[in-house]
């Protein structure tokens, strides 16, 4: 039997958020993830030579957030998030003062893809961060005017919830299909005007 | 095993600046072949470089006449002695196994565990000490596995003693049983060096074509990586194939046979250290490519096994006409 590279190496996913109000910080959420089959699944394209020449396709630059996390997709063949915010509005609300920069594209999920349109939020360079020999930290900022006062059909109140990596365009598709790479349900944060979030993901190769 | 070194390169991956494109004189360093594997290479247990066909005479031969400063050993003839050759269907194959008892007191036959922290195949010295009095032994390399010193110009002389793969033109080899009487000769030719796919220092090159270009006896660009029933790419599965023909699996066997694949990247970092810019094209006599450790596979039952058929010779016959295919599979997931 052939052991995965996810149990041989020992990789794993950290992620802490924080909550910001008037520039004081707190965390509120510590707690350890799953990076899922996508990571592997980019690997063996990149590998094989099936996908593309680039390398920098194949780097996690995006994120998305969601709202209807639960625990049970903490599993390592979790593709998508359960309710990610579908509109550029739901990311930069109605101001013209967010710091997010958002990109559509599709997404790809067991093999094939998914043509409905996805929102990614993209993860400057700047924010990408080599800890060590092995370890790669991403810093997201969601900024107060970012992802405020979600709602959902059902749920006026909607708050957010699971949070997923996404690798950039592996196989070089014209219209950028990414794929998750890491994803984490934790518990709800109502996003407003009034706090910033900062999530730190750290993801270590052994 | 995937070892740490392969967490560097996905660190590099995923750290390299985008920026790169901006620069037509650095953009190479973004193409994927910088990070994808680029070569194979074949050990075995520190205590076999100094056993099996790399032991020598105390006295150095050229042309059947004691000699000093000599530039070769044993007359450049590759020696084999079966000290199993009383093993049914053993005599004229090579049964490494005989060396293991002989010299078990002095000898230890098992090869380093393999260890996520492992840079290089074996752990322990893989120079071959015997060779000390050799004129270039300054040039005896430490690598931790098998050498090919049939393409080095300082030691071809010896490549019948540094081991482990056999030239491109036709060596001769002398096969001896436990009581060193000479039971046969011939002559033995490496696919290896004929087909220009290995270094000096025995980085056997992988075959650059996709996945979806590549069949699984294409062997001729190197060694594969491919796909196959239950190991495709669509379930972050791969795998990795080299096979060991005619000279190459005569002369493995005759120096203590394989007990260690390793799988390397390139060390990037380290070659744009030494002012080498990409894109770095495959020169099996002049490589500059350095190479990263990044995967590892250690057997302890001997991959090139052979035996004799009725009256038909393990060594020079069969194990030469039977190529030994062996596999490496990748989940990445």
């Amino acid at each position: 039997m052939i052991k995965s590279l996810t149990n041989q190496m020992g990789i794993k996913g950290h992620l802490t958020i924080h909550k910001i109000v008037e520039g004081e910080e707190e965390v509120v959420y510590d707690e350890d993830n799953v990076i899922v089959s996508g990571f592997g699944w980019a690997l063996s394209h990149l590998y094989g030579k099936l996908g593309s020449n680039t390398i920098t396709d194949y780097q996690i630059d995006r994120v998305q957030l969601g709202v209807s996390g639960y625990a049970g997709l903490q599993v390592s063949s979790t593709n998508s998030l359960s309710g990610a915010l579908s509109s550029t509005t739901e990311y930069l609300g109605q101001s013209t003062d967010s710091n997010l920069n958002v990109v559509s594209g599709f997404r790809w999920e067991n093999d094939s893809v998914v043509t409905t349109p996805q929102i990614y939020a993209k993860i400057p360079f700047s924010k990408v961060t080599r800890i060590d020999d092995r370890t790669v930290r991403y810093t997201i900022f969601i900024d107060e005017d970012s992802c405020n006062n979600l709602s959902r059909p059902g749920v006026p109140e909607s708050a957010l919830n699971e949070i997923g990596l996404f690798i950039k365009n592996p196989k070089a598709d014209n219209i950028e299909t990414s794929i998750l790479t890491a994803y984490r349900y934790f518990s709800n944060i109502r996003k407003t005007s009034d706090f910033a979030l900062v999530f730190r993901w750290t993801i270590s190769f052994g | 095993m995937f070892v740490q070194g392969f967490g560097e390169i996905l660190t590099d991956i995923l750290t390299v600046n985008p920026a790169f494109s901006d620069f037509p004189s650095a953009s190479s360093i973004l193409d994927t072949s910088n990070y994808t594997f680029q070569a194979l290479t074949f050990g075995k247990d520190a205590g076999g470089f100094v056993q099996h066909s790399h032991a020598v005479s105390s006295i150095q031969y050229v042309n059947d006449v004691v000699a000093s400063g000599a530039s070769s050993f044993d007359s450049g003839i590759l020696t084999v002695i079966n000290y199993a050759s009383d093993v049914t269907n053993g005599v004229s194959s090579y049964i490494p196994s005989g060396s293991y008892l002989l010299f078990s007191s002095t000898y230890d036959s098992v090869p380093n565990d393999p260890s996520p922290l492992d840079t290089r195949l074996e752990r322990g010295s893989t120079l071959s000490v015997n060779l000390s009095s050799y004129q270039f032994a300054s040039a005896l390399p430490d690598l931790g596995h098998y050498a090919n010193p049939a393409v080095d110009n300082q030691l071809s002389a010896i490549w019948n003693k540094v081991g482990g793969f056999a030239p491109s033109g036709g060596a001769n080899y002398n096969f001896y049983n436990k009581n060193k009487d000479l039971l046969f000769n011939g002559t033995l030719s490496g696919d290896f060096n004929t087909s220009g796919l290995m270094d000096k220092n025995g980085f056997l090159t992988v075959n650059p074509k996709s996945v979806r270009e590549i069949t699984n006896t294409d062997f001729g660009g190197g060694a594969l990586v491919f796909s196959s029933t239950g190991l495709e790419p669509s379930e972050g599965k791969l795998r990795i194939r080299t096979r060991t023909s005619r000279g190459d699996g005569m002369s493995l066997v005759a120096f203590g046979s394989v007990k260690h694949i390793g799988v390397y990247c390139l060390d990037l970092k380290s070659m744009l250290t030494e002012g080498l810019t990409p894109p770095y094209a495959w020169n099996c006599l002049n490589n500059d490519r350095k190479y990263k450790l990044v995967a590892k596979a250690t057997i302890l039952d001997n991959p090139l096994f052979h035996r004799d058929l009725g009256a038909t010779p393990g060594f020079g016959t069969l194990l030469a006409a039977t190529p030994t295919i062996i596999n490496l599979n990748l989940d990445f997931k």
